[in-house]
């Protein structure tokens, strides 16, 4: 095939080079034409002249005879003529003689004119031919222009043609390996996908067994699967080896020497990663059975702790509690002693100003008013706040007369015991029984007004399925559910009632005009049943208040038990019961009685000098007497 | 580098001006030289790029003897020789301007040199300076002395058109001497010479348009002393018989002479007899005596020198007149002779004998490639005869027969053949 092509294109290339060979002999047959041409009419005109020359050689020669022949017979009369003879005769003679001489000198003059004329036609012809040979130049250029553009086109074809013939063989070869390393490529490609697949086939299922045996070993540490997978592997990446091997493809040999390593790396991690995790797992379970075992120990533990937490936060509620009275109680004291005091010190400063004016200014001192010092002290005696604080004192009061003197018990157990409260109190408080008994009775009637007050607060199907039911277990299922709504526990009950009482009292109070409710009249002698709702209103909104502030019970009790509005007036009336022109005075004389206690103290000291220099002087005295007797005495 | 370097360019406060326009300061040094060249030359230890510069800016006008030892081949002669002449066709010239140049230069000088006017010292000063280079000397023209027309001298009466000079020497009658020139170009190679003048006038005389004895006889030493010559070229000179002699003479046992051409002279038999002679004795390849005015005795006297010659490859005879006589000869010769592959026998005056003395040569001769037999009588019964030698020939490319009243049909097959031959040969070279 090749082979052919190559002859084939090798023939070609002869032609083509024959073709331009023949091109070139074209050019260069033209070229040597015209040589040839001029060569051989300079022959033609070598010949002609040759002819030319040997015409005129025998024409010459002709003369040359004629004249010769002539001049013979010139000679010969001249001969004929010098033997002598008549005069006529001579004369006679003479003139032929002249005729032949004129005949020659003629033949000569022709002669000379032929050759003159000869002459002058060469040069015309020698002009003409000039002439000619310059056109034929001309043509001959005009004609070799021609034969040139001829011919460079001629070379121009043969160029296009070839380079067209090549290019066509080129593309044609180009495009045929084009096509067959397409197809060899694709052929190469589909092999290749094909063998992907498979890998990856493989991969996948090798995947799956590796998770498997993960799985597996997770539960049972089985490596021999592993490493029997391994091994699979192995034999199938042998295998994979060899087919690749076997396809000789380097680069391809090499990817997948590549991935094997990558997937034995892999795989390896797997193996590593799998043991660590089932290590880690032993170490987790052993961990958790640990924890499970610590657990209940741990819990009653914490209960314990639990509980003694909640106790010790019971405690120091009761403490705060506690300090809360004590405090106040103390507060109280602190006040009335200084009171008492600061009304001392008023006293005394009264005194002093009086004593002042008297013995200072000599004025009659006036008694400023004393009512001051009456003035009632804002603090009242320690009354706990009525409202608020009487059901927990009373229920304090009465835990403690229930467990009768022993020392604390937690709000818990009171609460728990909360239930026989009122049993408590009837056997605890005997005066109070009557009380405690019809307030029971109360409660129930009341009770029951509430429910039938309330009814709208229920919802509609309780209320039919409570329908067919005793009006007694009526009350009570709807008094369940109205305190589950009203979010009021059942031990609030007589709060309640005793609530609704006071507030029917109050009520009267105000209106003056109902009368005095008897202690057994009905129900609806009890409370108004008008008065139930809005009761029922004022009642829960004091006990929502009483929750919230009940946390911060230490400093509800000093905002609830004073009013420190007016204290700051009362001890500035107390501090300013010398008014200001007094103390002004005050500092007045205090100034002048400096000035005159500097005077008495200079004095006082004029005086001590005064003493001295007096017993000085006395001395001095003494001295000069005794001098003096001494000096008589000598004389 | 670059950045750094157009970060601290300076701005002008001239806005026209511009950096680019600065030249170089060792472009302006090499500017300097170029300016300086004639006063001082500083060329061969400049770097080669330099160099190029300093050609490029190198003033063509400056003096020969300045330039011409010192500036190698390159863009200086380039433009010296684009200045002086329209067409430079630098193939002629090996490829090299500065012989180009050169060569041209000297040429002119010669064929502008007028005997005893010119003084002999423009041309001698110029050989020394181009006597490497120049290869070869093309002369188209040679003058003539001046001489009145008074002193009645018919053979050389010469009016110059540029200057009127008297001379009664005649030793000086004559043309321009070579022997010094070719004494001192030691590298010449080819002489082309013709003894012609390009533009006359009215002044023809035909003494203008001959070698003269003395002139033939200073050539022929001038080309003996000249040991490198390969080719001498003397055409259209007039050369006759005993001229040609006296030439030969000089030329037997020349050392290098590859190739003579004495075409359109007039050597006739005597000087074909003395070439004759000469083919004997030198190692001449190549003789062109084309229309010369040789016939039958000169043409044997060839035939006779070339059947014992071993170098001679191609002979031109066109346009003489050897004849059947010496076109017999030449073809016995060419029986012995394995050397000559080209023969010219064109315009010969040769008829069907010679074409049937070469046919029986074209049987066996193997070198033979190429023979010109165009322009002669051969007649049908040559046409056969060299169509029949033809087709059992296998080495002839080139035969010409044109002209010489042969029959179509042997035309055919002799071109026929020829055109194979000429395919052989050239799947041969491929």
């Amino acid at each position: 095939m090749e082979e052919k092509e190559e002859r084939k294109t090798r023939e070609r290339e002869r032609e083509s080079q024959q073709r331009r060979k023949q091109l070139q002999r074209d050019q260069t047959t033209f070229v040597t034409n015209t040589l040839i041409a001029t060569d051989a009419k300079a022959v033609q005109q070598r010949r002609q002249q040759a002819k030319v020359q040997s015409n005129r050689a025998e024409l010459l020669e002709k003369d040359i005879t004629s004249s010769l022949e002539r001049s013979d017979e010139i000679l010969r009369r001249w001969s004929d003529i010098s033997q002598g003879g008549i005069p006529e005769d001579l004369q006679k003679a003479l003139n032929e003689q002249e005729q032949l001489y004129a005949a020659i000198i003629q033949d000569k003059k022709k002669i000379i004119s032929d050759l003159q004329q000869k002459l002058k036609f060469q040069g015309d012809n020698y002009m003409k031919t000039l002439r000619s040979n310059a056109e034929e130049i001309n043509v001959m250029t005009a004609r070799m222009e021609d034969q040139k553009e001829l011919v460079t086109k001629a070379y121009r074809e043969e160029l296009d043609q070839t380079k067209r013939l090549y290019q066509k063989e080129i593309s044609i070869l180009l495009t045929k390996d084009m096509e067959e390393r397409d197809r060899d490529l694709e052929k190469l490609w589909k092999e290749e996908l094909k063998r992907l697949k498979k890998r990856k086939e493989k991969l996948e299922e090798y995947k799956k067994d590796i998770h498997q045996i993960c799985q597996e070993q997770s539960h049972t540490l089985n490596l021999t699967d592993l490493e029997h997978c391994s091994k699979r592997l192995t034999r199938e990446r042998n295998q994979e080896k060899e087919k690749i091997r076997n396809l000789q493809l380097k680069p391809k040999i090499e990817w997948y020497k590549k991935r094997e390593e990558v997937l034995l790396a892999s795989l390896r991690n797997i193996e590593s990663r799998l043991l660590r995790e089932e290590k880690e797992m032993k170490k987790l379970k052993r961990i958790c059975a640990d924890r499970q075992k610590d657990v209940p120990k741990w819990s009653k533990v914490l209960s314990a702790d639990y509980k003694r937490c909640i106790q010790k936060y019971e405690r120091k509620k009761e403490l705060v509690r506690h300090f809360a009275v004590a405090d106040a109680r103390r507060f109280q004291e602190v006040w009335l002693m200084i009171e008492a005091e600061v009304k001392q010190l008023a006293e005394r400063a009264l005194a002093t100003d009086s004593a002042i004016s008297h013995q200072i200014f000599g004025l009659s001192w006036k008694q400023p008013d004393l009512s001051l010092l009456e003035l009632p002290s804002p603090i009242r005696p320690w009354k706990p706040a009525p409202e608020e604080t009487q059901p927990v004192l009373q229920r304090r009061k009465s835990s403690q007369g229930t467990t009768d003197g022993s020392a604390e018990s937690d709000i818990k157990s009171s609460d728990m015991t909360g239930k026989t409260e009122g049993a408590a109190v009837s056997v605890g408080c005997g005066p109070e029984w009557e009380e405690e008994k019809r307030s029971k009775e109360m409660q129930k009637e009341m009770m029951e007004l509430l429910c039938s007050e309330t009814d709208f607060l229920m919802e509609a199907k309780l209320l039919k399925l409570l329908a067919p039911l005793v009006d007694e277990e009526q009350a009570g299922v709807k008094l369940g559910s109205l305190l589950y709504t009203l979010g009021i526990d059942e031990e609030d009950l007589p709060q309640l009632t005793d609530f609704l009482l006071k507030y029917k009292q109050q009520q009267s109070e105000q209106t003056e005009e109902t009368p005095k409710p008897s202690v057994t009249s009905s129900a609806s002698e009890l409370i108004h049943p008008n008065l139930v709702l809005p009761a029922l209103k004022s009642f829960l909104q004091q006990r929502n208040s009483k929750r919230v502030s009940a946390q911060h019970l230490s400093t509800l009790w000093l905002a609830h038990a004073r009013n420190d509005s007016k204290d700051a007036a009362y001890w500035e009336s107390l501090g300013n019961i010398i008014p200001e022109e007094k103390v002004q005075m005050w500092d007045a004389a205090e100034k002048t009685l400096k000035q005159y206690h500097a005077v008495l103290t200079e004095i006082s000291d004029l005086t001590l000098e005064n003493e001295r220099l007096m017993q000085k002087n006395m001395e001095l005295r003494v001295k000069l007497n005794n001098r003096m007797k001494n000096d008589t005495d000598s004389t | 580098m670059e950045n750094k370097r157009n970060m601290r360019r300076i701005i002008a406060e001239d806005q026209n001006w511009s950096l680019a326009l600065v030249p170089n300061l060792s472009v302006i040094c090499l500017q300097c030289i170029a300016d300086t060249f004639e006063e001082k030359q500083v060329f061969e230890k400049l770097a080669p790029d330099q160099q190029d510069l300093i050609q490029e800016r190198l003033s063509p006008s400056l003096p020969l003897h300045v330039t011409a030892n010192l500036v190698p081949d390159g863009l200086y002669w380039r433009r010296c020789c684009e200045q002086r002449w329209n067409v430079c066709d630098i193939s002629h010239y090996g490829h090299s301007w500065k012989r180009m140049f050169l060569e041209r230069h000297l040429e002119n000088a010669i064929e502008l040199f007028i005997p005893d006017v010119t003084k002999p010292k423009t041309v001698l000063d110029l050989l020394p300076l181009c006597k490497n280079d120049v290869r070869r000397l093309n002369i188209s023209q040679l003058l003539l002395p001046v001489k009145k027309p008074q002193k009645g001298k018919r053979a050389e009466p010469f009016e110059s058109a540029f200057v009127i000079f008297n001379e009664e020497d005649k030793a000086s009658m004559e043309h321009f001497d070579f022997g010094p020139v070719l004494e001192k170009l030691i590298n010449l190679e080819e002489l082309h010479l013709v003894y012609t003048i390009k533009q006359c006038g009215m002044n023809f005389e035909w003494s203008m348009f001959e070698i003269t004895d003395r002139d033939c006889r200073s050539l022929a030493m001038a080309v003996k002393s000249c040991k490198t010559l390969k080719l001498l070229r003397l055409r259209q000179s007039q050369v006759e018989d005993e001229k040609c002699q006296v030439l030969v003479r000089y030329l037997l046992d020349h050392p290098s002479l590859r190739h003579l051409d004495l075409s359109h002279n007039v050597i006739g038999d005597g000087g074909a007899k003395a070439v004759g002679e000469l083919l004997a004795r030198s190692k001449l390849e190549t003789l062109d005596l084309c229309n010369n005015k040789i016939s039958d005795p000169g043409a044997k006297a060839i035939a006779r020198a070339l059947s014992n010659n071993v170098t001679l490859s191609s002979l031109n005879l066109r346009l003489n007149q050897v004849g059947d006589g010496g076109g017999q000869a030449i073809a016995e010769a060419l029986e012995n002779n394995t050397t000559l592959s080209h023969l010219h026998l064109g315009g010969n005056d040769v008829s069907w004998m010679t074409a049937v003395a070469l046919s029986k040569v074209l049987l066996k001769n193997k070198t033979l490639k190429s023979l010109n037999l165009s322009c002669n009588n051969l007649g049908e019964i040559g046409g056969k005869a060299l169509a029949e030698a033809m087709s059992q020939n296998s080495t002839l490319t080139e035969c010409d027969i044109r002209q010489t009243d042969v029959d179509e049909q042997s035309a055919a097959s002799i071109n026929a053949a020829v055109w194979a031959n000429q395919r052989a040969e050239w799947d041969e070279q491929v």
